[in-house]
């Protein structure tokens, strides 16, 4: 044995003594500060949040980048880079106060001028997918002093703090901007955690920001995987292979539940899954045909036999976490009711086609065809029709007079990533939302006025209009709202402060592992 | 085609056939499938289109032998039915291959020239589209159906034809009674019908029952993945596909139609091996 | 020799014509779907104006020849654009697709090869007799087996009842073996067969009963001489089914979410992303032609009198 492998031994030996103190040190600590692994089921778009078009890059977005107010899991609203703001009385000037100290990731200071240079992005770039979710309704930006930004509207809004809440509102370094930085993929916020590395379809990696104004981040880290597969979802966060499994099938709910190392939450959200019926449609245009539908269908029945429990029946077009909401009672199951009206308007033995995307939404694809046999059993016929994602939109947002003839019954989801009545009722019951979102082609002056009228109305006014909006679009039924779908998440025990937005986004940047359950 | 039962090869190439036991089983296997399918509306106990949403994936009792899918319904009549869907899937798709592929190949071949070129060129083409990809691009662009599933599936069978057609044409197209046909200046058309067809007869009946069997796992697989004919029609790979979600819960949702499918392609791989051994006697040891 | 390098050269020539046909073929194709990747982009708000924004930026609003030539001319460069979605390049996300396949294909490739060969030899040494009769009716069933139903009843065994397997994914060797294990068994059906009706063939021959009268070893003679020629024909099989599995893994890949080159096409043809499929598809193209060739160049290496024809 010669002095090189005896020095090769000793450091050999060294390393692997200290190795062996550097793991068991750590593990005598409350706190462990590792990297939380959470598998998802796609690869995110983009991690530019005011052109971001999809929930799973908006988990990763909301780690990096911070707006000016944020949602909590009940859907209030928070202070975050704002300490605070002011209302004018008319509703129409927001004067926000600004955090002081605040920097984003490359060291550029946050401030009035920060926000402005924001707001003169959405203004300025007509291609930003989520300009419009504030720029219709703002007139301008000023800056009052370093710390002072005021904004005023062209009309009063009252949702306009929900409307701030969504990523459009959030603010990026003035600096990457006028620098034309590749936002898509490189971005720079203020917020806790900083890109490290995204791999396409297999994993985006943040790191902690160790210079956040709300002091160090809590994990060494956060790992979104990307794992298509529901089941491999499931296996991974039962053996450990993550800490966070997203958008759990509803039928592994009952066995999850019996695992002891494992939290089971079943969240609810705000999106709404109708049956569509287009008014232009002969076979629908009797307003007893789209009422003998709603009245067919037992919601409650496809809310345990299809979303296996995980959702509820839907009581009104938009839900019931949404300011505006009413209960109007009108959606109930009566199938004796249904083949009256079917009879009276004339239409027994009809056939009807019947429209469906598969995996889009929770349930939808087996849901249709449960609506299906509800309609035949009230006597009508229907003609069941499959679309995959691509061609389905294309269809359904063609004008009126390219439509094909034989759209009558479809069946479509709606959330609001505003987390608000106005992203439900303006895209989708507006006369001028046609050709867009306005699928059904419906148009009632009454109900344009109403929602006109809401938009603008003080927070106290809005159920006033909101109520009469519920009460004609759920006696038309231009969509016939079905069920209001849960979701699950699943993670490790151990995990504190993982919070489920009802807008179908999970926010880990609060998360840490804490000891116990 | 009575002509030819009186000719005493072909007699003795039945006898042959009906003493072959692939073909009996594989005959007998392909008998109850067509049966199946015929019959369906007669021997399934339930509607296979209409359940009772309260019932879904019920397993197998006395109600329902083969127990209930996600929506209610019977899935011993969903299988009854699905045998339906496929007969006509996959025979018409290979008849309509066939009629093709036979007039593409034997034009090929016996024109010859550029057209031969430009035909086996584009054949190539096809043929170097692997296996379900191009079935399944061309019923992304047509959507999905019965009747482009059909198309589909058709279109994936052609390109063989034409080559099996084209290689027998060629062949006969040699034969000195062919030469001397054209010589007393019998017709193309005529040629064609009397001496191209027959000839190249054996092989395609042969392949046909083998692209048959191909084409039911064809058009399975594109319902499997979504691109298949529409629900609630009963379909095996889309009653397979739509279990995916309860492979753990309920098995049996796709067990049944598994079992189906698999016993339906033998049974045509069975006749068509058996087919080949009586009408193609040199690869009889 | 130089005849072989002339065959060569010819059937790689030909092999070109055959790509750019399957390129044109697909961009048309491609064209042909239903639906706009503009629209597709553009979050639900968005006006008809800023679709047509997008679609620019995309490059989508230039006549369709010029689409062709741009994608054509850049894939001479190995670029092959980015994803219409992520933004991504093309290669990046192909590449590791690629990868996933071709290790599961050789692997299967693998198993097929080692089942199907003794299967095949196995019957072939007693033709006719029952045990032949069972290889015979079990390689049936591999090619009447649907895979994907051969697929979820693995699924059901390993990972279902004896929770020793995962059900999908990759990542690590384990997520190969199920998905190998059902490609490999279908293969091993078609080897099985070929192997024993060449294996058959070849036993018959005036060779190997000469060597038998010669009092060789039977198992010197079915091993050496008789299987070292019995295994050409099972290479152009080989060839051919390595080919389908390069490209037809798509229903496997499905049943296993596996990150394959198929399911990347598939689910690229459901987005829309039209680089990706146009990318896809011609690597997949150029595989399988390039495989195709090279056994029919094998072929005509081991056996020279195929060059004249």
């Amino acid at each position: 044995m010669n002095a090189k492998t005896l020095a090769l031994a000793a450091v050999v030996i060294i390393v692997v003594v200290a190795a062996a103190v550097l793991l068991l040190v750590p593990k005598q600590a409350p706190v462990e500060k590792r990297i939380l692994k959470v598998a998802m089921g796609t690869d995110i778009v983009t991690l530019d949040p005011h052109d971001v078009p999809d929930n799973p890059s908006i988990y990763v977005i909301d780690n990096i980048y911070e707006g000016l107010v944020e949602y909590d899991d009940k859907l209030n609203i928070k202070p975050v880079l704002a300490e605070r703001w002011e209302i004018s009385p008319d509703g129409k000037v927001y004067t926000f106060y600004l955090r002081k100290g605040v920097k984003f990731q490359d060291g550029t200071p946050f401030n009035a001028e920060a926000v402005k240079a924001n707001f003169d992005r959405l203004f300025n770039n007509k291609e930003l997918a989520n300009r419009n979710r504030l720029v219709p309704f703002i007139d301008r930006v000023e800056v009052v002093d370093e710390y002072t930004v005021r904004i005023v509207l062209k009309e009063p809004v009252a949702t306009f703090l929900n409307l701030l809440c969504h990523p459009a509102g959030m603010m990026i370094s003035p600096k990457a901007i006028k620098e034309g930085v590749d936002l898509k993929h490189n971005p720079v916020g203020t917020g806790p955690y900083k890109l490290k590395e995204w791999k396409p379809n297999t994993y985006i990696e943040l790191e902690p920001n160790p210079n956040y104004w709300g002091g160090a981040p809590k994990l060494a880290g956060i790992k979104f995987l990307v794992v298509p597969e529901d089941e491999a979802r499931v296996q991974m966060v039962e053996s450990g292979d993550a800490d966070v499994a997203i958008r759990v099938p509803a039928i592994d709910v009952q066995r999850l539940k019996q695992n002891p190392d494992l939290n089971v939450n079943v969240t609810r959200t705000i999106r709404i899954v109708y049956i569509g019926a287009n008014m232009k449609s002969p076979r629908l245009q009797d307003k007893r045909m789209r009422q003998a539908i709603s009245l067919a269908i037992d919601r409650e029945a496809i809310v345990e036999k299809i979303l296996h429990g995980v959702g509820r029946p839907a009581k009104s077009v938009i839900a019931e976490e949404l300011i505006g909401f009413y209960d109007t009672g009108k959606l109930k199951y009566d199938p004796e009711k249904a083949k009256q009206l079917i009879k009276e308007a004339g239409a027994e033995g009809l056939e009807l086609n019947l429209w469906t995307p598969k995996g889009r939404y929770p349930g939808d694809y087996e849901a249709a065809q449960a609506v299906a046999q509800y309609l035949k059993a009230i006597g009508l016929k229907v003609k069941l029709r499959v679309w995959e994602w691509g061609s389905y939109v294309a269809e359904l947002l063609k004008k009126p007079e390219d439509a094909s003839p034989e759209r009558d019954l479809f069946l479509i989801g709606w959330a609001p990533s505003t987390g608000e009545y106005i992203g439900v009722f303006r895209p989708l019951f507006l006369s001028e939302s046609i050709p867009k979102f306005n699928l059904w082609f419906y148009s009632n002056p009454k109900v344009d006025e109403l929602i006109k009228k809401a938009e603008h109305a003080p927070r106290d006014k809005i159920v006033e209009y909101t109520k009469q909006i519920q009460e004609i679009l759920l006696d038309d039924l231009p969509a016939i709202p079905i069920y209001n779908p849960g979701d699950v998440v699943v993670y490790r025990k151990g995990i504190k402060s993982l919070y489920y937005i009802p807008t179908e986004v999970i926010l880990t940047k609060y998360a840490y592992f804490g000891s116990g359950g | 085609m009575l002509r030819l039962e009186l000719d005493p090869a072909t007699r003795r190439t039945l006898r042959r056939a009906t003493k072959n036991r692939n073909i009996r089983v594989g005959g007998a296997i392909v008998a109850i499938f067509v049966l199946m399918g015929l019959l369906a509306p007669f021997i399934s106990p339930y509607d296979p289109t209409q359940g009772n949403l309260r019932d879904s994936l019920l397993p197998p009792c006395r109600k329902y032998p083969f127990g209930t899918d996600f929506a209610g319904r019977d899935i011993l009549s969903r299988v009854i039915w699905g045998a339906r869907t496929s007969l006509i899937v996959s025979t018409v798709s290979v008849f309509i291959a066939v009629i093709a592929g036979v007039i593409v190949g034997g034009l090929s071949a016996y024109v010859g020239g550029w057209l031969d070129e430009v035909v086996t060129r584009i054949m190539d083409i096809m043929l170097s589209f692997p296996d379900i990809l191009l079935a399944l691009f061309v019923a992304a662009i047509v959507g999905p159906g019965l009747e482009n599933v059909i198309v589909a599936v058709a279109l994936y069978n052609f390109p063989q034809f034409v080559r099996i057609m084209r290689g027998s044409a060629l062949q006969v197209k040699e034969m000195e009674y062919v030469e001397a046909a054209k010589a007393i200046g019998e017709s193309n058309a005529s040629i064609f019908v009397r001496y191209l067809l027959p000839n190249s007869l054996a092989p395609i009946v042969v392949h046909a029952t083998l692209r048959t069997a191909a084409s039911i796992l064809t058009a399975a697989g594109l319902s499997f993945l979504g691109l298949g004919v529409q629900p609630p029609i009963p379909e095996w790979g889309q009653m397979m596909s739509d279990a995916r979600t309860y492979l753990v819960t309920a098995p049996h949702v796709w067990v049944f139609p598994g079992i189906a499918l698999f016993v339906t392609v033998l049974g045509f791989n069975l006749l068509g091996d058996g087919l080949n051994d009586v009408l193609n006697p040199r690869t009889e040891v | 020799m130089s005849d072989l390098a002339r065959y060569v050269v010819r059937r790689i020539l030909l092999a070109i014509p055959t790509l750019l046909g399957v390129s044109v073929i697909v961009f048309l194709m491609i064209h042909m779907l239903p639906g706009d990747p503009a629209q597709l982009l553009a979050p639900p708000e968005a006006t008809i104006q800023e679709v047509e924004i997008i679609r620019r930026r995309l490059g989508l609003d230039k006549p369709l020849w010029e689409q062709y030539l741009i994608f054509m001319s850049n894939a001479m460069k190995g670029e092959f654009g980015k994803s219409l979605f992520t933004g991504h390049t093309v290669s990046e996300l192909l590449w590791p697709a690629y990868l996933n396949t071709l290790t599961l294909s050789v692997l299967a490739m693998g198993f097929g090869l080692v089942i199907g060969v003794l299967m095949g030899i196995y019957a072939a040494l007693r033709p006719n007799t029952v045990r032949d009769q069972a290889v015979t009716s079990l390689s049936l069933f591999g090619i009447s087996m649907p895979v994907f139903w051969l697929g979820l009843i693995l699924i059901e065994i390993f990972s279902v009842w004896l929770r020793i397997l995962p059900s999908g994914g990759s990542g690590t060797p384990r997520h190969l073996i199920l998905p190998s294990l059902t490609l490999g068994l279908v293969g091993a059906a078609y080897v099985g067969r070929a192997t024993r009706a060449s294996m058959l063939e070849v036993l018959s021959q005036e060779y190997v009963r000469t060597a038998k009268a010669y009092g060789l070893p039977d198992r010197l003679v079915i091993y050496v001489y008789a299987l070292r020629n019995a295994l050409i024909p099972v290479i152009t099989v080989a060839g051919l089914i390595f080919g389908y599995m390069m490209a037809g893994a798509v229903l496997t890949e499905t049943v296993f979410s596996f990150p394959g080159l198929g399911r990347l096409i598939v689910n690229a043809i459901f987005a829309r992303d039209y680089p990706i499929v146009q990318a896809g598809i011609l690597v997949v193209a150029t595989t399988f032609v390039a495989i195709n060739t090279a056994v029919d160049i094998l072929y005509a290496f081991i056996n020279p009198r195929i060059r004249l024809g």
